[in-house]
């Protein structure tokens, strides 16, 4: 006869699967799981010999199969964990840093609205991992983390503070304004990559196969291309904007902040090199890149596939602020999780 | 003599209208100079204008008429069109920004739609209505325009187009009825436009602010208070919207500019070949047509005239060889414009290929621009729902913002 049974808890895997298999082959009387010192107990009682001979060969094969999948779960658990406690010292860090610096009002509003953009980055990939946290192990997972009520995932920012509607409103405008600049940088990426695009190559011609095709072509391009220049500072009603105009201030751009890229990239290498030597425990990616001493030279190919973790002179303000985090962190494995965030996130705008 | 000449008259009749082009609607005057702006106005008295990508129609159903047609050149011509009226419009002075649009666009103040009826390079016909935001239609009309060969001659991107007495024909028509509005029209049309993006992005809200009659006509109910921070919110996604939609139009000048050079050739030529083709098709029939009529008029003279001399026969073998020789000439007119029907499918051909490309590209970037909005548009209509919920205390299930699709990386 089986008996129902109620596993409290997370409970280790192993045993309970032991214990549930047991029970399954085994007639049982009493089944009870206790804990005595914050250890689990499973207590059977009245199980024959030959239940209990199945329960273990039974266990035996299924340990082989369940042994790598519940180690991976209970790693990515912990992983995930980690990531939320280091996040959320990064948030305290920047709301106090923040309420500092208002204080002392040495803060620009650009500054502010930097450090508010990050706090927001921060909440929302807390409220993620939480989230998928719950969805993977249960609500238990997220005991004694900084996680926000299930009904309250955008409202709770401050771990343990309940929040009145006006706060939540700030926080949501605070979501809203931050959604509003990130846009903003993609149309400015968008626009730069317009006004990068060249006009159609012609070379190969436009013949119709017959003589009067060919006569014409060469002066219908010059048309096309004079007045796609002329286009670019005549508008005035402007929307806009035009080819020839963009491409100029394209090529502008591009120059500088390929110097600037160079330039700071450089500087970011040096950072890193010295990351990865403090956080020698974590045994790897404790800087932005894995070998921070490559970070130097090719910071500058910000192009490149693939080295976007090394490419630390155009970061955006969560970039600069998570790196800025990282490298402040002192756990070691807090110091890891940072850095992935970082790498995740340049990888995200990439 | 009498029976030769109604003979002859009906014989030649065919000739004298062998080749008049027929395009359908009213055709637009020469030389029509645009209406424009004598003074600057200021921003209440400039509605914005989105033109919506014109719908390409069909080709024509006979399949002489598609020859050379194609559906790309169609929905080239489709993004082309409105390009250059937007540039005519802008040139007024009458509007304030003018965009193209991939689809209908709501908040607008003012929407132009249109057709292409006809289209073969020769000539253009377009069907074309714009309304108001607050659903009133200002008016939709038919322009056609038959371009005289030398109109194809001396253009130039966004001023001078071989069919602009169409394209300034719309703009003035445009202008006009702007110009009948009183300041409280456009005002209300700013309004209404603001309010009905309003609904769009925060229905909860502005749900109630306007109400509709039975002819769909749009009517503030309430107005928003001038310190509205809600609304100021829906300012500033609409403000990222118009940027958004300007993105786009970049893409839209830029594929503007790279088909001007081909289609301005293709029309061209077109037009010469088509206009030499209708020359030929006349000259064959007008040969084919005296051939015939000196054969009749040789055996009639042989039965009017009773003498049988040396003279009369001669007369009668000399119009009978030169009927033929008529005839045969209009038949080798006739295989001239054979070859020119093919040479003008080759350009059709030709363009299409070049156009195609043009018209992927500039929709694929319109689809990856749009589409990416979009979801960050459902994300800011949740957020401002969320907004709402908190501050008037009405929260629900639905306010909860959805972490999944959270704005940030």
């Amino acid at each position: 006869m089986v008996t129902k049974i109620r596993v409290k808890g997370k409970g280790d895997v192993f045993t309970r699967l032991f214990f549930a298999v047991s029970v399954s082959y085994a007639t049982v009387k009493e089944a009870r799981m206790l804990t005595v010192n914050k250890s689990r107990w499973y207590y059977l009682s009245a199980m024959n010999r030959s239940g209990i001979l199945y329960a273990a060969i039974i266990l035996l094969l299924l340990s082989t199969v369940m042994g790598a999948a519940a180690t991976l779960i209970v790693s990515s658990e912990k992983e995930l964990q980690q990531s939320v406690i280091a996040l959320d010292r990064a948030r305290h860090q920047a709301i106090h840093d923040l309420a500092e610096k208002k204080q002392n009002a040495a803060l620009g509003e650009t500054q502010q609205k930097d450090y508010e953009k990050f706090i927001i980055f921060l909440t929302v990939k807390i409220d993620e991992y939480c989230q998928q946290l719950r969805t993977e192990a249960g609500d238990d997972a997220v005991e004694n983390l900084p996680c926000p009520e299930g009904s309250q995932a955008f409202g709770a920012v401050q771990t343990g503070s309940v929040q009145t509607s006006e706060e939540q409103v700030r926080e949501l405008e605070r979501l809203f304004s931050g959604s509003l600049e990130q846009f903003d940088d993609k149309l400015l990426k968008e626009e730069e990559r317009l006004s990068a695009r060249q006009p159609r190559d012609r070379e190969s011609g436009y013949s119709y196969g017959g003589s009067q095709g060919q006569d014409s072509e060469g002066g219908a391009a010059g048309t096309g291309q004079a007045s796609g220049q002329d286009s670019g500072s005549s508008d005035t009603t402007g929307t806009e904007g035009t080819a020839g105009q963009g491409q100029e201030d394209t090529e502008m751009d591009g120059t500088r902040s390929a110097e600037e890229t160079g330039a700071s990239a450089g500087a970011g290498g040096e950072k890193g090199a010295e990351t990865a030597g403090a956080g020698a425990d974590s045994g790897e990616g404790a800087g932005p890149a894995a070998g921070g001493s490559g970070a130097g030279q090719s910071g500058g190919s910000s192009s490149q596939p693939g080295n976007v973790e090394l490419d630390t002179g155009n970061d955006d303000v969560v970039a600069r602020q998570l790196r800025e985090a990282a490298e402040k962190e002192t756990d070691p494995e807090l110091k890891k999780k940072l850095w992935e965030e970082y790498r995740k996130y340049k990888a995200g705008v990439q | 003599m009498r029976f030769v000449k109604i003979l002859s008259l009906l014989l030649l009749a065919p000739v004298l209208f062998a080749g008049c082009a027929t395009v359908p609607g009213k055709q637009v005057d020469d030389q029509i100079a645009p209406l424009m702006a004598s003074k600057e106005f200021g921003n209440q008295e400039l509605l914005n204008v989105s033109i919506k990508v014109f719908d390409p129609g069909e080709l024509p159903e006979k399949a002489d008429e598609q020859a050379g047609l194609s559906l790309e050149i169609r929905e080239a011509e489709a993004r082309f069109i409105p390009i250059h009226l937007k540039y005519s419009m802008q040139r007024t002075g009458y509007w304030g920004t003018v965009r193209i649009v991939p689809d209908d666009d709501i908040g607008s103040e003012v929407q132009v739609r249109g057709k292409i009826e006809f289209s073969d390079g020769e000539s253009l016909v377009l069907t074309v209505e714009a309304l108001d935001s607050r659903n009133v239609l200002w008016f939709k009309k038919t322009y056609a325009e038959t371009a005289l060969l030398n109109e194809h001659l001396g253009t130039e991107p966004e001023k001078e187009d071989t069919f602009q007495d169409l394209f300034n024909k719309i703009a003035n028509d445009l202008t006009e009825y702007r110009n009948s509005l009183t300041p409280d029209d456009m005002l209300e049309i700013q309004r209404v436009a603001e309010l009905r993006y309003g609904q769009l992005m925060a229905p909860d809200v502005y749900g109630q602010y306007l109400s509709s009659d039975n002819n769909n006509r749009l009517h503030i109910v309430h107005l928003p208070a001038e310190n509205d921070l809600m609304m100021e919110r829906v300012r500033s996604i609409r403000s990222r919207d118009n940027m958004l939609i300007d993105t786009i139009n970049g893409y839209y000048e830029a594929y503007y500019l790279d088909l001007w050079e081909p289609y301005a050739n293709w029309r061209q030529f077109r037009s010469e070949e088509i206009a030499t083709m209708r020359e030929i098709k006349r000259e064959a029939l007008k040969r084919k047509i005296i051939g015939a009529a000196a054969i009749i008029g040789a055996i009639a003279v042989g039965a009017t005239i009773d003498d049988n001399s040396a003279a009369t026969d001669t007369l009668q073998q000399v119009m009978v060889v030169g009927g033929a020789y008529s005839i045969y000439s209009g038949f080798q007119k006739s295989q001239e414009v054979t070859i020119n029907k093919e040479v003008i499918e080759e350009l059709g051909v030709s363009f299409s290929s070049e156009a195609e490309p043009l018209v992927v590209e500039v929709e694929g970037e319109t689809f990856r621009l749009t589409g990416s909005a979009e979801e960050q548009y459902a994300e800011w209509r949740k957020i401002l729902k969320q907004i709402y919920a908190r501050e008037t205390g009405l929260v629900s299930d639905e306010a909860i913002p959805d972490q999944s699709s959270s704005a940030l990386p």
